[in-house]
């Protein structure tokens, strides 16, 4: 059942096939088989099975709030979800229960969404593995593998992805050998045979590929919902800059955070986008214009689609794999009767700096507001205002969060502007 | 006594010819009083201070700059605080229309020129009544700049003002920025308290040119923007409130040499403490810079209780305040009527010109259209626009008695009833004496039925309760002017007589002895005399009795 995608639920839910508190309760047991792969810092399962409840009477009235109703969702811990735990993955907000909840988790909510609980993150949303968080890291699934046992014996068959009208298909043990292989160790045997799920969303993606929910949100600034997507065999989808409301989203970069979204098809995708996508007045960078709502035809035609693949991409560095499925995916996009061309973006190797950058400077800024004073850690030393900051900042933030606040005070003595600049310029490319 | 003065003298002139210039034209006496002039003199010669302004005036809008928590002044503690207020993490900031309109409105009224662009900073540093770590404000491009406020210096009090004299100072930029929270610093617990009631309120700095250069001129700018301020209604200018505060940068040089190192002494909260700040600061500038000593740009604050300005921040540390964009608010757009959008809702946008055609009229047309149109000398005109409720009590006898000439009405006004009410510790607004019945009065001058000296004992009279009309007052006291010359001539002869002693004194060469013979006449007369057809009279008398 947890293998369907949210609509065919939707579907089986509303024929009275499922009740939601059947798939709720099927999540929470899948949460709690891979609890190894520490997707969540918190579960919420109690208000979650009285939601599926509400959701079963509402349904059964012929009431549905959405098509989503009654469907599992998680939520990174950088959203605000007021009354419960919001971490960031960071000792400096670990006692933190926001007073409000951000707004795509109200909008979903709204819509009769059933939330399963808080993922878990980079601390701070800083990083690319899921792995700098005060709460553990989070593993991939397919660490879990038999294939990927198989390939660490020696016995390498490259990874076949198959797909059909939007929807991914992976070949997965059958669901009694995985069982088997959970219920044989339930801790790791081997502490380092795992494989990360990408970040700094991880823990998301890991919820949504282990089935432990449907939909889950994340935050995606320089790909990191695009990235453990990919990792973990989901897809994620990051909206483009001001589509989807950043109020209640603790930010990394505000000029860059983008709410997005994970899912097992894309259809997923649409239904949650319909629902969290557009103006909010409480976030003044989203856009006015009304958000119009779409569905995705089953028979999709590409035959006016122009598809540019930048040279600059085909990095150094690149693995044969990586390359293939590029190649792969340029042939279906051909075959298909899209055009593909080559096209050139030349300042590419210039984006990353520019991103550093910006990205350390505003950070430098969005955590100044961490002195322990309001909210959040703060520290038993207290000799003065100075030192109970200093103390409270150290005591609460890993280094790569302290790295990158010197390293952006450093630049916003000196070059912001100039990253700003390119910044504009690197977009003006596209 | 005479030499040491001379040689001092002349050693200063050998030294330095140009300190003494002035003093060459004037004639050196010696004398022990006198000395300490020439030295001041001196001094006041060598230094030109040098004086700018920022202040800020906080809106009087019902929400904050950027969230929606009330803006009342005395509401319980840590009870307008919005999340956003507090800094809590995943909140964003709202930019409040009343507050830009705010903005503008001053702006216009400040003769500057409008951006139609203007954009949002943030301004880092620590300290706990800032919870973000920064504050919001318009460093790069602010909502207006280029501006000019035009006011009067004139103080009575102080010697060097006592004629009104016209002023213009530029005003280089306003900007729209969030005031921080209180910090109460509890020095016997080792405690701060913080309250954040204030936190985010929209605050308006107006940072002036630094075209000053003296405490009175400062002052005089602070109240004429307190006016400005008021009359559009964006400011309730309460300095004891705190909701206009003034910064000033000070700093003297010597005339031709370049400008100084300069000082600020920042949250001055009454036009007083302006004025007496700016003073200290300079005495201490001279002070220091004559010691041989070297000026330290430094932040100061003003203590009241003893008159001193004291440092206040640490003096190793140079603040950076680390400015960046603040990227979650877009930049502020405004438009005219050749602009204005027609797809944006109305409610949304805000129109420059729309809001230049409400600025209702500004205290400098109200005092030259008293002094031009009306009549009335440039102090009265400001004392009537500096005073609302005198205005309206002003405008209420007028129209009481449209025939009355303005400068008379005033005549009375300043003199008169200013001084029962002074007396009676009342203020304008608290007047029992109705205007119309005022007009009467001054009609009754107009009409030259009554002396100047009847007309104050009058308003006494009736500023004390007494009900009957004026007219009946005047019969039941014979206090009816005395026309006739002969009664007049009888009371200037008597007083001659009975004053042979200053009548002799008085043709001595003392003026002041014909006062006395003046009085004799008006006591005895109970002031129905008008004094200058007594002076005339006894004048007569005095040079045919010779």
């Amino acid at each position: 059942m947890v293998l369907l995608t949210a609509r065919e639920v939707a579907l089986r839910l509303r024929n009275g096939s499922l009740s939601s508190t059947d798939v709720v309760s099927q999540c929470i047991e899948r949460s709690r088989l891979a609890r190894v792969l520490n997707a969540f810092i918190t579960h919420t399962h109690e208000s979650a099975m009285s939601r599926a409840a509400e959701a079963d009477r509402r349904i059964s009235a012929g009431q549905p709030l959405s098509q989503l109703d009654g469907i599992p969702v998680a939520f990174k811990d950088n959203f605000c979800t007021k009354g419960v735990k919001t971490s960031c993955g960071s000792r400096m907000l670990r006692n933190f229960y926001p007073p409000y909840s951000a707004t795509v988790v109200q909008r979903l909510a709204g819509k009769g969404t059933v939330m399963m609980g808080k993922t878990n993150m980079d601390e701070f949303a800083m990083g690319s593995g899921s792995v700098d968080s005060i709460y553990g890291p989070s593993r991939n699934p397919w660490s879990r593998s038999v294939r990927y046992r198989e390939r660490r014996l020696g016995d390498a068959e490259p990874l076949r992805v198959q797909a059909t009208s939007g929807q991914v298909s992976y070949s997965l043990p059958s669901s009694t050998e995985k069982q088997k292989t959970c219920e044989d160790d339930e801790t790791l045997s081997d502490e380092d045979d795992w494989l990360i799920a990408g970040g700094s969303s991880g823990g998301s993606a890991v919820a949504v590929a282990t089935g432990a929910s449907f939909i889950a949100l994340g935050s995606d600034t320089g790909g990191s919902v695009r990235n453990p997507a990919s990792y973990c065999g989901v897809f994620g989808y990051k909206p483009t800059y001001g589509l989807v409301s950043r109020h209640g989203l603790i930010p990394l970069v505000n000029s860059m955070d983008a709410p997005s979204i994970f899912a097992r098809s894309t259809d997923d995708l649409a239904a949650a986008l319909e629902i969290v996508a557009g103006h909010d007045i409480r976030d003044s960078t989203t856009v006015r214009e009304q958000y119009k709502p779409f569905s995705l035809p089953d028979d999709l035609s590409v035959k006016d689609l122009h598809v540019g693949i930048p040279t600059e991409y085909h990095a150094p560095g690149l693995s044969q794999g990586m390359l293939d499925a590029w190649s792969w995916v340029a042939d279906l996009f051909d075959n298909a009767g899209a055009k593909v061309s080559r096209v050139s973006l030349p300042h590419t190797q210039y984006s990353i700096v520019c991103y550093s950058v910006l990205c350390a400077c505003e950070v430098a800024s969005n955590m100044a507001r961490y002195d322990g004073i309001q909210f959040g850690h703060r520290s038993e030393q207290g000799s003065s205002t100075h030192a109970l900051y200093a103390a409270t900042r150290h005591e609460g933030f890993n280094d790569v969060v302290r790295g990158r606040i010197f390293a952006g005070n450093y630049f916003l003595l000196k070059r912001y502007i100039c990253a700003t600049r390119s910044y504009k310029g690197l977009g003006s490319c596209y | 006594m005479a030499t040491p003065i001379a040689t001092k003298t002349f050693r200063s002139l050998k030294h330095n010819f140009l300190k003494i210039n002035n003093l060459l034209y004037t004639r050196i006496p010696f004398c022990k009083k006198k000395h300490q002039i020439i030295e001041t003199a001196k001094q006041a010669d060598q230094w030109q201070a040098v004086i700018g302004l920022e202040i800020h005036a906080q809106i009087n809008s019902a929400s904050k700059l950027f969230s929606g928590s009330g803006t009342s002044f005395s509401s319980v503690v840590n009870n307008q605080v919005a999340l956003f207020d507090a800094a809590i993490p995943g909140t964003l900031p709202v930019l409040n229309k009343k507050c830009v309109e705010a903005g503008v409105l001053t702006g216009l009224a400040l003769n500057c020129s409008i951006n139609k662009v203007s954009k949002f900073d943030r301004k880092h540093y620590f300290y706990a009544d800032l919870p973000a770590g920064y504050q919001i404000t318009q460093q790069r491009q602010p909502i207006a700049h280029n501006g000019r406020i035009n006011f009067t210096v004139f103080n009575p009090a102080s010697p060097k003002h006592t004629i009104p004299r016209d002023m213009s100072v530029g005003i280089i930029q306003l900007q729209l920025e969030q005031d921080s929270g209180k910090s109460l610093h509890d020095e016997d617990n080792q405690h701060t308290l913080v309250d954040l009631n204030r936190a985010g309120i929209a605050l308006m700095e107006i940072v002036t040119a630094p075209d000053m250069s003296d405490s009175e001129e400062a002052a005089a700018l602070v109240k004429e923007l307190q006016l400005v301020l008021q009359a559009i209604d964006t400011c309730n200018c309460k300095m004891e409130e705190g909701s206009l505060r003034v910064d000033a940068n000070v700093s003297i040089h010597r005339p031709g040499e370049p400008l100084g190192v300069r000082t600020e002494v920042k949250n001055l909260n009454s036009i007083r403490f302006v004025a007496k700040a700016i003073n200290y600061e300079i005495a201490e500038h001279k002070r220091i810079l004559e010691s041989g000593g070297v000026i330290v740009n430094e932040t100061k604050s003003f203590d009241f209780k003893t008159g001193k300005t004291v440092s206040m921040r640490d003096k190793e540390m140079k603040q950076d305040y680390r400015f960046m964009p603040e990227p979650n608010l877009p930049p502020l757009r405004v438009y005219d009527n050749s602009d204005f959008p027609t797809t944006k809702k109305s409610s949304q946008a805000i129109n420059i010109d729309t809001l230049r055609a409400a600025l209702p009229v500004l205290p400098a047309e109200k005092r030259h259209h008293l002094v031009h149109q009306q009549g009335l000398s440039v102090a009265h005109a400001l004392m009537l626009v500096a005073d609302d409720d005198l205005m309206q009590y002003y405008n209420s006898v007028l129209a009481a008695s449209p025939h009355l000439t303005p400068k008379l009405v005033m005549s009375v006004l300043a003199t008169d009833l200013l001084a029962c009410l002074y007396k009676a510790k009342l203020a304008i607004s608290d007047c029992y004496l109705l205007p119309r019945l005022f007009a009467e009065v001054c009609s009754l001058l107009q009409a030259e039925a009554i002396t100047t000296t009847t007309t104050t004992k009058l308003i006494q009279l009736m500023f004390n309760g007494e009900t009957l009309p004026p007219a009946d007052i005047i019969e039941n006291y014979e206090w009816h002017k005395i026309t006739d010359r002969a009664e007049i001539q009888r009371h200037c002869e008597e007083a001659v007589e009975r004053n042979p002693k200053a009548v002799r004194k008085y043709r001595e060469g003392k003026p002041r002895y014909f006062t006395k013979l003046v009085y004799h006449v008006q006591t005895k007369s109970n002031g129905c005399t008008d004094p200058l057809v007594v002076t005339e009279i006894l004048k007569k008398l005095i040079s045919e009795v010779s």
